[in-house]
């Protein structure tokens, strides 16, 4: 089946060509050709890796958004039968728009697929996550957006081999709605990625004060500091603090989950801790039969007792 | 401005025992006895409208809102509440397909109401369960040729007819001012819920009767967009679980201390 993996390195995406390709392309699609957009001058070309074999082009464009790629895929790259992106705002909606153009058929978050002669299997999760569904697409092209699960980022800076097949360049102007566009920067979470251990508060913090406090005691501890949904959304803690599938997906040794109940949504983001601690009052929350160790009751003096330990172990070394 | 906003209701699926998870023949999960909420990024779009409204209205220009969900008349409540905010339309289409996995089929019946109808600006969640597809405003955006701008987590009137989008970019936000018409799904918007009608508002506005519409669900040509359901099996992670108790909070802390220094 002829692949192509497109990504992202312009607008937003610049983690996902270096961070994704290189691995995605050496251990998971072998055989898989890559489109990489970016907008940078020609001397900063994207570092990526490519295993001989395959071509990989490297497409520059005035702006990298889903109007051009499309464009762009459809007439230039037309003749895949599987596109795959990371899943992502970007390479859900182009993964979508794509197929709809090219009467082909999509999925996006996919967290596992199999390739046939004649269709393709995929598994991704439904019912806000409490529920795997497998489907299959037998309507080509199928262009899937794929969850870390599928496509993992790539743990440190691969050496870039650099074979790099074809150049395409073209000069687009953003698209005729968008009378005026500017960038602006996100905080990065990039701490929470790379937690090794990690404190996350939920509702049970009931407002920004409860936050502010549960984020001190981590920061005692040596621990990052990370929030549920509803905390996020109630503004009790900024946007790039939130565990979970729309946030980030941490995989520290240890992680303390306080008063948050363990919906699955949340869940995927502490699923690939070493080892999960509970503090809940309610002993019949699912988060309670999620974890390793659970502590049954209100969090608050517990996690302020520990930073206490923790500031006097501190001191006494 | 004539602002159309899309939404559906979800069931709370939180309380579900582990035994309701179970699949029947036809791939159905039983959710009918648990109640329905709006799916939280709709609620999101929803509020986004009204303040959109509430910002023209100041400016000097009026926008006109309308809120449009396909579904069965369990819906209906949350129309009237809508129409108590001073929605000035309420829109029900009745279509009898399973639409969980079908946001194609869903996309279509969206686009040929907005088609018979005027509208500058549709607003849709950017997902919504219990299929979580993710799509259908890629799809409506499709259908109707129309652009669109992903994942917007602030709109705001900029001029007549433009308007001020935020939205999430991946890694970055992207701040635009964008013409119409235009399809804007909605992302994570924080400090986005919805507010509550007044008393004397649902009295005043909220018993107006409901546009229902019944729907036949469109032909989508050769086979389903995303695909073939073919299994639907639960998900389950669990640990021990281990319940630790400790004779005050202080000797809890000191053991779970000491737990954490050993698995450091
Ligand atoms: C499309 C979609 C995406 C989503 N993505 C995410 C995501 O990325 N991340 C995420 O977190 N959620 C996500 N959610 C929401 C998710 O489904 C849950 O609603 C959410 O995780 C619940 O958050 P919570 O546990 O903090 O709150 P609640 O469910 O309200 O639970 C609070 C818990 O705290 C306990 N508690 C209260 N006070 C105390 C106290 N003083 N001491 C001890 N325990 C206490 C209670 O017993 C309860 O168990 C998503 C939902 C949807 C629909
Ligand atoms: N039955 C429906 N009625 C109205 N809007 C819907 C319906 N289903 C989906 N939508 C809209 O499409 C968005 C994305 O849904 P989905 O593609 O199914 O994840 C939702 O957030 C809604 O705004």
């Amino acid at each position: 089946m002829k692949t192509l993996i497109v990504l992202n390195a312009g607008t937003g995406g610049q983690d996902q060509a270096q961070g994704r390709a290189g691995q995605s392309r050496e251990h998971l699609f072998p055989l898989a050709d890559t489109a990489v957009f970016y907008t940078a001058p020609a001397q900063q070309d994207p570092v990526i890796q490519v295993p001989p074999g395959q071509t990989t082009w490297q497409i520059r464009v005035q702006h990298v958004n889903p109007e051009t790629v499309l464009d762009i895929l459809t007439e230039r790259f037309g003749e895949y039968d599987l596109y795959l992106f990371p899943a992502g705002v970007f390479g859900d909606e182009v993964a979508v728009r794509l197929a709809a153009r090219m009467n082909g058929s999509a999925l996006v978050n996919v967290a596992a697929f199999e390739a046939g002669v004649h269709k393709v299997c995929c598994k991704k999760p439904v019912y806000s996550g409490y529920m795997q569904a497998t489907f299959e697409l037998d309507r080509f092209p199928v262009c899937l957006s794929l969850s870390p699960k599928a496509m993992p980022p790539l743990q440190g800076n691969g050496p870039a081999t650099g074979q790099i097949r074809e150049v395409y360049e073209t000069g687009r102007a953003l698209p005729g709605h968008i009378l005026k566009q500017a960038i602006e920067a996100r905080p990065s979470s990039g701490d929470l990625d790379a937690a090794d251990f990690l404190v996350v508060g939920g509702n049970g913090m009931e407002n920004r004060a409860g936050a502010e406090a549960l984020k001190k005691e981590a920061d005692d501890l040596g621990a990052a500091f990370g929030v549920s949904r509803p905390a996020a959304m109630g503004g009790f803690a900024p946007l790039h603090r939130l565990i979970g599938v729309s946030g980030t997906l941490a995989s520290p040794r240890i992680c303390i989950a306080a008063g948050v109940s363990g919906a699955p949504a949340f869940f995927s983001g502490i699923e690939n801790s070493g080892m999960i601690i509970a503090l809940n009052m309610d002993s019949t929350a699912p988060i309670i039969n999620k974890a390793d160790l659970a502590v049954i009751g209100d969090y608050r003096p517990v996690t302020a007792e520990l930073a206490r330990i923790a500031r006097e172990d501190k001191k006494n070394r | 401005m004539n602002i159309l906003v899309c939404f559906k209701t979800v069931p709370e699926l939180e309380r579900l025992t582990r035994e309701d998870w179970v699949a029947d023949s036809h791939l159905r999960v039983d959710t009918g006895f648990v109640t329905a909420d709006l799916n939280p990024y709709d609620e999101s779009a929803l509020e986004m409208a009204l303040r959109l409204s509430d910002q023209s209205g100041e400016s000097g220009t009026s926008c006109t809102l309308t809120a449009l969900t396909i579904g069965d008349s369990s819906r209906d409540p949350w129309l009237k509440k809508l129409y108590a905010l001073k929605f000035d339309r309420a829109v029900r289409l009745e279509c009898d397909a399973d639409l969980r996995f079908s946001p194609e089929v869903t996309a279509r019946l969206l686009a040929g109401y907005i088609q018979e109808n005027r509208f500058d600006v549709i607003l849709l969640g950017c997902q919504g369960g219990v299929g979580d597809n993710g799509m259908t405003p890629f799809l409506l955006a499709e259908y109707l040729a129309w652009p669109l701008i992903s994942h917007a987590v602030e709109i705001r009137p900029a001029s007549g007819n433009t308007l001020w989008v935020k939205s999430d970019a991946d890694d970055e936000f992207l701040v635009q001012e964008a013409g119409t018409p235009l399809v804007i799904s909605i992302g994570d918007s924080p400090n986005s819920y919805m507010r509550i009608p007044t008393l004397k508002d649902k009295l005043e506005y909220g018993r107006r009767s409901i546009e229902v519409l019944q729907q036949k669900a469109p032909e989508t040509g050769n086979g389903n967009f995303c695909g073939t359901l073919v299994d639907l099996e639960r998900l389950d992670y669990t640990r021990k679980g281990h319940i630790l108790k400790g004779a005050s909070p202080r000797d809890t802390a000191a053991q779970l201390y000491r737990i954490i220094k050993e698995n450091q």
